[in-house]
């Protein structure tokens, strides 16, 4: 325990937060309803609708069309942008703020005498922050203990990390704020090292906070996605154009040849009448507009927004929180997965099972520890960690072994743990170094255990805290000088253990200090090793197996030894053929990228593994056109995740590897991870029922306008009629598809190949089955007596029920039609109950 | 869908002249919808001919 401060009482946050304000920053770039709206009428269809609104006023003025048919059309305009700018406006809106909620950011903050975890936007100025390696600064604050290594190349582009304490230093001859070594700032990173700070300037009164109200934060770029159906949404208004002048000119065709029963005479006749001429140019104009209304899927774009949104509260509530629109898009396509084991294949709860002493002695559980070496064993654990114990007892902070070490010691013993040992100089764990040391001048209470004034406690892997062990302690808290004999039996039970997926984890002692390489102090004594199980989770095995089904190659990366990783990764189906390649970090580096490539469809389980080695593999596997997924928690992960093709952060991580992560997996599961997978493949499905959908009406609307006056049937769906199949077309139909769950049996699937068409071969097929297949019906609807003879009112036929029946008669082909899109399985109704929005 | 369908029905009934509507008898809504439905079947058969062609059949 480093520091202890009281902080503020409730009260004064309360007092403060209404003096000073409260940390919360707000969002820069939030396009209002209104702004949105304006942009909406700016789109093209619109300006392209409003013309036929102003032809057929000019119509209706002369008397030669129904007033109505000027309101309906200003009505779909007004309707069709109204619909469209809410659903996106309202869909936008959503995704941000369940994206907020879910990304806010905790950090640790001394208050009421206590050291609690609080939002960063509920800091006050004043508060006493708790500062540590991978935290993001929340707030400007001052340093008054400890010291930092902080990052500020959010705030003014300085990549090297600069040190920062309580100390005065001489400022240095520049103006910017960010050399002053006393203070840190919000956005900036820690690095290295433990710190408290006292908060000084909140939300927009903070550097950060006048950065973020001038910079507008830069909107997220389209995702290829977007590209992909803006291009084809293009590509059908193009045919929408050419069929639109089609209709138009058969439309005159009609008129002046056909109707005319191609006599010359009739034909002169009346082209001498230049009213009906120009009312039926104009509407030959109105009919081409409206089809090219009915035929551009304006909404194809928007599709995306709208799918994701809807899936939002559904993947949170399966612990996908989704950071980059493009990450969920791109998971759907990762063929190689690469995942750490702590925490995420594992429970990560890392239990510390016994302690194994140095002359071969084994303790179940803290309690059996004899009197001596139990106290040695408690003051090595708790002197010697960053994890800060809350009242409870309960340790925050630092990593998760260290907090699972921490958890070894019965609870009541260290919920009262108070010491006023001076640390002198730590080092920090990582896993490059794997271990961690801090020089101690003890209290009275340290010295009485370990006879001497000032020692080093080391903990780290045993291969190397062993290495330089001289003495160890025995069952009576003696110590005895450590033989070669005694040494290997140590090495070779780590080596047993290590076949149960058992790790240890050994704790030391030297009067050595720590020198400035930050090397490893020689001449130790041992402590004991811990014995650290951590349990892999029930998920894993299955989520593995499903994996590797869905063309999923799954690669473990672990910092265990091999024997350990070995034997988790066999306990998890992850390791099934002899073919199948464990390498450790040391093996690999002693490789060069060629030998990797052709291991790599091999590659299961990367042991002993460096952060250094995650990037590495990010590169191979992309230089093989591979699609990589991996996952990160640490601050020395930030640069793999970035590189990565979906960065995976883990929601119990360090605010940097979030930074840097496409996506959180709240709950650090690997299963989650296929949850993503799922939800990603799933979507791109949803997007294409729904484009089988859309094309399906536009061919089918097109070609029966298109024919049917060659039929005798001039206007087969009016003006109005078409209007309303787009409304309903482009904004229902697309909710409808976007709420489809995330359907399991695409994850027997092959991944989605990143640069796939859009448009599948079964997607042409089904649209060109619907679209011609209702046409014709249409036709045969339209032209067959048979028909007829059902639609008699008073004895006679009525043309306009039988109209008003073809009508209904289109409107029910098209939503059969939507359940025939839904899936390419025999069953329409697979899933539909889970359908949000597609019944109801 | 459910909602497209009620709103299409009530158009059908309040429409009128604005959407060339007239109110239909049940038989001749027995009649439209039973010729709508033959759209499912035909695309059963795509579906089956599709079934042939292995990773191509997804959608």
């Amino acid at each position: 325990m480093k520091y202890t401060h009281t902080g503020l009482t409730n009260a004064e946050v309360q007092l403060y937060r209404a003096k000073y304000g409260s940390n919360e920053l707000e969002m820069a770039n939030q396009e209002s309803l209104w702004s949105k709206l304006v942009g909406n009428f700016k789109d093209p269809i619109i300006i392209i609708l409003c013309v036929a609104l102003g032809l057929v006023l000019v119509l209706s003025f002369f008397g030669m069309t129904e007033w109505y048919e000027a309101l309906a059309i200003s009505l779909a305009v007004v309707l069709a942008v109204l619909v469209s700018t809410l659903s996106e406006y309202k869909n936008e809106a959503s995704f941000r703020n369940l994206q907020q909620e879910a990304s806010r950011i905790l950090c640790n903050v001394f208050r009421n005498g206590n050291i609690t975890k609080v939002n960063i936007g509920d800091l006050v100025r004043g508060d006493f922050l708790l500062l540590q390696s991978g935290d993001k600064v929340p707030a400007d604050a001052r340093i008054i203990d400890g010291e930092l290594h902080v990052n500020q190349a959010l705030l003014n582009g300085e990549p090297e990390s600069i040190r920062k304490s309580p100390a005065t230093e001489p400022r240095k001859n520049d103006d910017s704020p960010f050399s002053n070594s006393r203070m840190v700032f919000r956005g900036s990173v820690v690095d290295e090292g433990e710190a408290v700070a006292v908060v000084e300037q909140v939300g927009e009164n903070t550097i950060f906070g006048q950065l973020n109200r001038e910079l507008n934060i830069k909107s997220e770029r389209l995702s290829p996605l977007q590209v992909k159906l803006a291009d084809l949404a293009t590509l059908i208004s193009k045919f929408g154009y050419i069929a639109a002048t089609i209709i138009g000119i058969s439309f005159m065709f009609n008129r002046v040849v056909i109707a005319q029963d191609f006599d010359l005479n009739l034909i002169l006749t009346y082209l001498q009448d230049w009213r009906v001429l120009v009312q039926d140019l104009l509407n030959a104009i109105v009919l081409a507009i409206i089809i090219v209304v009915a035929a551009v899927p304006e909404g194809l774009p928007m599709m995306i927004a709208i799918v994701l949104s809807l899936n939002m509260r559904k993947m949170l509530a399966e612990k996908v929180l989704v950071r980059k629109l493009l990450g969920i898009e791109t998971s759907g396509s990762i063929n190689i997965l690469f995942s750490d084991k702590t925490g995420t294949l594992t429970k990560g709860s890392l239990e510390p099972r016994y302690l194994l002493s140095g002359n071969g002695q084994s303790y179940m559980g803290y309690d059996a520890i004899p009197e001596k070496l139990q106290e040695m064993v408690r003051l090595a654990i708790l002197e010697n960690t960053f994890s800060v114990l809350n009242p409870n007892g309960e340790p925050i902070g630092g990593n998760s072994s260290e907090r699972a070490i921490v958890k070894f010691i019965s609870p009541e013993k260290r919920s009262y743990f108070h010491s006023r040992s001076v640390h002198r100089n730590v080092i920090r764990f990582d896993s490059s170094r794997k271990f961690s040391a801090t020089e101690v001048e003890g209290d009275d209470q340290f010295k009485a255990v370990f006879e001497e004034p000032v020692i080093t406690l080391v903990k780290g892997a045993t291969e190397i805290v062993m290495q330089n062990c001289t003495h160890f302690i025995d069952e009576t808290g003696q110590r005895q000088p450590l033989n070669k004999n005694q040494e290997e039996k140590i090495m070779e039970s780590a080596d047993g253990l290590a076949e149960k997926g058992i790790r240890l984890l050994t704790l030391a002692y030297g009067s050595e200090g720590i020198d400035k390489e930050k090397s490893i102090p020689k001449n130790l004594t041992l402590i004991g090793a811990l014995g650290i199980s951590d349990e892999i989770r029930e998920e894993s095995a299955d989520a593995i197996a499903n994996d590797f089904r869905a063309g999923i190659n799954v690669v473990m990366i672990t910092g265990d030894r091999k024997g350990t990783a070995i034997a988790l990764a066999k306990e998890m189906g992850l390791l099934k053929n002899a073919e199948d390649i464990v390498l450790s970090s040391a093996e690999m580096n002693a490789m060069d990228d060629d030998q990797l490539v052709e291991l790599l469809p091999r590659l299961r389980v990367v042991a002993r593994a460096l952060p250094t080695d995650k990037s590495r593999m990010v590169r191979i596997a992309q230089s093989q056109g591979l699609v990589v997924g991996m996952t990160g928690d640490g601050v020395n992960d930030a640069p793999a995740l970035k590189m990565a093709d979906v960065g995976f952060a883990m929601g119990n991580g360090s605010e940097v590897a979030k930074e840097s992560s496409d996506i959180v997996i709240l709950d650090d599961n690997f299963s989650s991870i296929n949850n993503a997978i799922r939800y990603g493949r799933s979507i791109f499905k949803s997007i294409r029922k729904f484009i089988i959908f859309q094309l399906t009406v536009n061919l089918a609307a097109v070609l029966t306008a298109l024919l049917a006056p060659f039929f005798g049937v001039e206007f087969p769906l009016t003006i109005i009629q078409l209007l309303w199949i787009n409304i309903i077309m482009d904004s229902l139909a697309a909710i409808a598809f976007g709420g489809e769950p995330a359907i399991s049996r695409y994850m027997e699937e092959p991944p989605i190949k990143r640069d796939a068409n859009i448009l599948s071969p079964y997607m042409i097929a089904s649209v060109l089955t619907g679209g011609i297949y209702i046409s014709v019906v249409s036709l045969l609807f339209l032209t067959v007596p048979a028909f007829k003879d059902f639609f008699i009112r008073n004895g006679a036929f009525d043309i306009e029920v039988f109209m008003a029946a073809f009508f209904n008669l289109f409107i029910l082909m098209i939503l059969f039609n939507g359940f025939n899109a839904r899936t390419e399985k025999f069953n329409l109704l697979e899933n539909i109950r889970k359908t949000r929005g597609f019944c109801g | 869908m459910a909602l497209i369908i009620i709103i299409q029905v009530i158009i059908t009934y309040v429409g009128d002249e604005i959407l060339r509507s007239k109110p239909l008898l049940l038989t001749e809504w027995l009649i439209i919808i039973a010729v709508a439905f033959t759209i499912i079947p035909v695309d059963m058969v795509k579906k089956w001919v599709f079934g042939f062609y292995g990773n191509k059949g997804y959608i």
